[in-house]
C-alpha cells in the first residue's frame, strides 16, 4: 500500500467516521447524535462509512485491515439502535469509530 | 480567538465546529476564491483548512492544470489533478498569505514532522493537528505554535 493509498483511507474514512465520536459527550444532544448517524451511515451521498472504507481499501489492497472491515460490520449492525439514539449503541458505535480512527493512523505512521 | 474561518471542499468540518466549538463565529469557505472574500469582508483570527480536496470541481482549484503536469509529471494531466487535490488546503494557504492574511492556519491532518517545518518555513504561523478532536483544536488554536 502506497504512503498517499494509506493517507487517503486515513483522510477519507478515519478521521470523518471520528469527527463525532471523538467528541461527544456522557449525554449527547440529538444534534450530535444526528452527526454520529452521518458519520457512520452517510459518511459519502448514500454511502456508509464501510461501504467507502472498503472502496478505499480495495484500492489498497491491504489484508491486514480485516480487523478494521469487521469493526464497521459491527458499527452496521447497530444503525437502527444508534439511528434511534439508544444510549448503549451509541457509546458502543462511537468507541468503535474512534478506535478504527487509531488504528487506520496507526497504519499509516508504520508504513 | 473567537473567529475561525473553516476552508473545506466538503462541510464537514465547519459542522463540527460550529457543535463542538460552539463559542467561536464559524465562516465556511469552499475555495480560495471563497476564504479570500470572506476574509476582506468579515476578517478572522484563524483558519482551520482541510488539506485534501477531492470534490471540489477542478475549476475551482488553485494551480493551472496543464502547467502543474508539464512542470512535475511529464503532461500526465490526471496525475497533476490529483497532486492539486492532495495540496489544495496549502496551496489555498499559499493564496491567503500572498494576498498579505498572515493569521494562524491550523490543518488536521498527519504531518511528518519536516514537513511541517517546511510548511512552517514558508507560510509562517501554521500548525497541525492529527484528529478532528474539539479540545486538541481549541488547544491548537489559542496556543499558537
Amino acid at each position: 500500500m502506497s504512503r498517499r493509498e494509506l493517507s487517503l483511507l486515513v483522510h477519507d474514512v478515519g478521521k470523518y467516521v471520528a469527527r463525532t465520536a471523538r467528541n461527544l459527550p456522557p449525554e449527547p444532544t440529538r444534534e450530535m447524535i444526528d452527526m454520529l448517524v452521518r458519520d457512520l451511515y452517510e459518511l459519502r451521498p448514500g454511502q456508509r462509512a464501510s461501504h467507502v472504507f472498503a472502496l478505499a481499501a480495495a484500492i489498497a489492497g491491504a489484508p491486514a485491515l480485516d480487523h478494521v472491515r469487521a469493526m464497521f460490520e459491527e458499527i452496521d449492525a447497530l444503525e437502527s439502535e444508534v439511528r434511534a439514539g439508544a444510549p448503549a449503541a451509541v457509546k458502543r458505535a462511537a468507541a468503535i469509530a474512534r478506535d478504527i480512527e487509531l488504528r487506520l493512523r496507526a497504519l499509516a505512521v508504520e508504513s | 480567538m473567537s473567529r475561525l474561518l473553516v476552508i473545506e471542499d466538503g462541510d464537514e468540518y465547519a459542522e463540527f465546529a460550529r457543535v463542538f466549538l460552539a463559542d467561536l463565529e464559524v465562516t465556511a469557505a469552499h475555495s480560495a476564491a471563497d476564504a479570500l472574500a470572506a476574509l476582506r469582508a468579515h476578517g478572522a483570527d484563524a483558519l482551520l483548512i482541510d488539506l485534501r480536496f477531492d470534490r471540489a470541481p477542478a475549476s475551482a482549484l488553485v494551480g493551472d492544470l496543464d502547467a502543474t503536469a508539464a512542470r512535475l509529471f511529464a503532461g500526465d494531466r490526471e496525475r497533476a489533478l490529483r497532486y492539486l487535490q492532495d495540496e489544495q488546503g496549502t496551496l489555498i494557504l499559499a493564496d491567503l498569505r500572498a494576498a498579505g492574511f498572515a493569521l494562524p492556519a491550523l490543518f488536521v491532518h498527519d504531518f511528518p514532522p519536516r514537513r511541517l517545518a517546511n510548511l512552517r518555513r514558508l507560510y509562517g504561523d501554521v500548525n497541525a493537528v492529527s484528529s478532528l478532536d474539539a479540545a486538541t483544536i481549541r488547544r491548537a488554536l489559542g496556543g499558537g505554535r
